[in-house]
């Protein structure tokens, strides 16, 4: 082996010739790193562009389903009005106003709020501290702005 | 190159001085506004360049007590047409042709209104297209049509509480009612879109834009109850058609909160009938908090109440009624022109005496009596929240003007004008533990902000407990007392006082007109609810006890049957 050493080019050499200006394989370097951050830009922007699309579509949709939302209600409204429920009382099933109201005593106690359907808007719940995903819980810890 | 060639002459120096002065402005002037004024300029310069177009927050819904809605808001778009935008020839007949179907009109009326330019090139076509209409307009893309995405006020439940609930105006902000009280929690904050626009004001296509979202309004709550304000409002129109009468109002109020259950005053608008084009101002406003009226004999309540509290009597108390007593240089009768001799104070005000309420004022004395008034509440705003309360007109002893013969008419209830909402507020007082309330119409809001909710407020203690007590009982046999009385209902025990006073007028009273009223509880022995009806210069007969009170007996029973109250005693038994 110590014959194999003598002939070998000294390291000095070695790394000499391994930093030697190679002007054609840097610019290639250069070329190449170049395009990657302009093809990485463009791939971003592209990205970013189609991410906005969406938004900006799940943002009319949203505001589309809101308005639908809010006419449904308008109409559940409508339909459960007391004038309309009284015409279709007196029309459809061909019920009468009640001229005479007997009382009859029962041990059952009666309910303590009106005999009414349910309300219609409800307020929406707020929810549980517990029903917070971990991971929102770990990014509202972090100081971002 | 020569010695002269190479010397600065004081021309040169001159010059070069010049320059670099002008140079030395320039770039501190470039300083000035890049750096010192910087955002100054920044935001003149956006100003310029942005576009700030207020988008209106969705508007809060008015509910009932149950939550049922009495008035919500809609979208809708408005749709405009901008002539500008036809240059070839046919292209205002295309796009009639296309909207025809969805405005559902006819093509060539269309047609002929787009080719009508009076009103200039722009024109609004249709307010208030339903939101599935204007999606599919939109989709079609037709040129020279724009969509404006508005909001339209609906009424679930029809005119129901117009008077209370008020309107929207052209801006859709509240001009009348709740609608206008509480603009602030139901109008919301609206929100901003910000965007780079071209010199005519366009948006640039790819430019900044900028959404800033506003903050929706809240839905109110309020105490009303729709089915107690429909069978009101129901038995008011009946009542006034029946005895020809100007108007009315009825109001019904849980004495031990002070909620208001139902609240109807007529004349007043209709939601359905409503124009803004031509207002009838007369109209808009609630009368059972604006408009005064002479309690008459109702007040009679509130002088026994006094009388009793300051241990001056009881209800067997008696006083001789001679019927007629002089004061302050005049004479006063009793309603009827009777004369009773011996009387009880529960007779008293079974026979709604006059000389009685007078003998009482005597007793307990004018700074006494008007300052137990005070205490019910008469004189000042009841602070209920709603808009254009009055505060009444009460003239006391201390006032100048006051004369001896104004305690005796103040003692039955004329000569002191009150508002319909704060003679109920103040006859609760004294049926309810003697706890003047701060009646409320809003029990709660519910928006982005969270949720309030309003609670009772017990402004005073106006009478003692055993006071309230008594009185409870008096006025049980001012109803169930008198046989036949208007206001009894079957099956349970309710107390009331009837009251009918002279219309005034600027030269004093109208001697042909009265205004009927009675005031009323149910049931004795926990009251639910509390009732005032008053209806103004019916034609037929001007009593209350004719006019007035049978209202609150077809009224009570329902109501009670409706808040599941049993009845106190088996039907057939008598009173």
């Amino acid at each position: 082996m110590a014959t194999l050493d003598r002939l070998a080019p000294p390291p000095s050499v070695l790394r000499r010739e391994g930093l030697a200006w190679r002007p054609r394989r840097a610019i290639a370097a250069a070329l190449a790193l170049a395009t990657a951050i302009a093809l990485l830009q463009v791939v971003q922007s592209s990205g970013q562009a189609n991410v906005g699309q969406k938004l900006q579509r799940l943002e009319q949709e949203r505001t589309q389903l809101a308005a639908q939302n809010r006419e449904l209600e308008a109409e559940v409204a409508a339909l459960s009005s007391l004038d309309r429920v009284e015409r279709a009382a007196k029309e459809r099933l061909g019920m009468v106003p009640a001229r005479k109201v007997e009382y009859l005593s029962v041990t059952v106690e009666a309910p303590s709020d009106p005999l009414l359907p349910r309300p219609i808007i409800r307020p929406a719940a707020a929810p549980a501290p517990g029903d917070e995903p971990w991971w929102r819980s770990l990014i509202k810890a972090l100081p971002f702005p | 190159m020569s010695r002269s060639g190479r010397r600065l002459t004081w021309r040169v120096a001159l010059l070069a001085l010049v320059l670099l002065a002008a140079a030395g402005g320039l770039v501190a002037r470039l300083a000035y506004v890049q750096v010192v004024h910087h955002d100054r300029y920044l935001a003149a310069a956006q100003e310029e360049h942005l576009e700030r177009r207020l988008v209106r927050s969705a508007r809060g819904a008015i509910l009932d007590r149950n939550g049922f809605p009495l008035a919500t808001s809609i979208d809708v778009y408005d749709l405009y047409v901008d002539r500008r935008a036809w240059r070839e020839p046919g292209a205002a007949q295309a796009v009639a042709t296309a909207l025809a179907p969805h405005l559902q009109q006819d093509a060539d009326a269309l047609h002929s209104r787009f080719l009508d330019n009076a009103g200039g090139p722009i024109e609004l076509i249709d307010a208030g297209l339903e939101f599935a209409a204007g999606q599919e307009i939109e989709k079609l893309g037709l040129a020279g049509v724009v969509l404006a995405g508005a909001t339209e006020r609906v009424y679930p439940e029809g005119d129901l509480a117009s008077g209370v609930l008020g309107f929207l105006g052209r801006e859709h902000t509240g001009l009348a009612g709740v609608e206008a009280d509480l603009e602030d929690v139901l109008g919301g904050v609206p929100g901003a879109i910000y965007f780079e626009r071209d010199g005519g004001g366009n948006p640039i296509a790819f430019g900044s834009a900028r959404a800033e979202p506003g903050r929706p309004g809240a839905d109110v709550r309020l105490t009303i109850d729709r089915y107690i304000q429909r069978l009101v409002e129901n038995e008011l129109d009946k009542q006034i058609k029946d005895h020809k009468a100007t108007g009315g109002t009825i109001i019904v109020m849980e004495p031990k909160t002070g909620a208001i259950l139902a609240m109807a005053s007529r004349p007043s608008f209709r939601l359905s009938q409503l124009s803004l084009d031509s207002p009838q101002l007369d109209l808009y406003r609630n009368r059972a908090v604006t408009d005064l009226y002479e309690p008459g004999s109702v007040l009679k309540v509130i002088t026994m109440a006094t009388a009793i509290d300051l241990d001056l009597v009881n209800p067997n108390t008696t006083y001789y009624d001679a019927g007629v007593v002089e004061k302050g240089g005049y004479t006063f009768k009793n309603w009827d022109f009777s004369t009773n001799g011996v009387t009880t104070m529960t007779q008293l005000l079974q026979k709604s005496l006059n000389t009685g309420a007078i003998w009482l004022s005597d007793q307990i004395g004018a700074t006494r009596l008007y300052d137990s008034i005070r205490r019910f509440g008469f004189g000042e705003s009841t602070h209920s929240g709603l808009g254009g309360e009055a505060a009444g007109l009460l003239r006391t002893n201390k006032d100048s003007g006051w004369y001896p013969a104004d305690l005796a008419t103040n003692s039955y209830g004329q000569g002191i004008a009150a508002t319909p909402l704060q003679l109920i507020t103040a006859i609760s007082s004294v049926i309810n533990g003697g706890k003047l309330m701060r009646p409320y119409i809003v029990q709660q809001t519910s928006g982005p902000d969270g949720t309030r909710v309003f609670e009772p407020v017990v402004v005073r203690q106006a009478v003692s407990e055993q006071t309230s007590r008594t009185m409870v009982e008096m006025m049980n046999a001012v109803v169930d007392g008198v046989p036949y009385h208007r206001a009894q209902v079957k099956g349970y025990h309710v107390g009331g006082k009837t009251g009918t006073t002279l219309v005034s007028i600027p030269t004093g009273y109208a001697l042909d007109s009265t205004l009927a009223s009675f005031v009323g509880f149910a049931p004795v022995e926990d009251p639910a609810f509390i009732m005032l009806v008053k209806i103004d210069q019916p034609q037929d007969d001007p009593l209350g006890g004719i006019v007035a009170a049978p209202v609150f007996g077809r009224l009570a029973p329902q109501i009670l049957n409706y808040l599941n109250i049993p009845p106190a005693r088996q039907l057939g038994q008598t009173p």
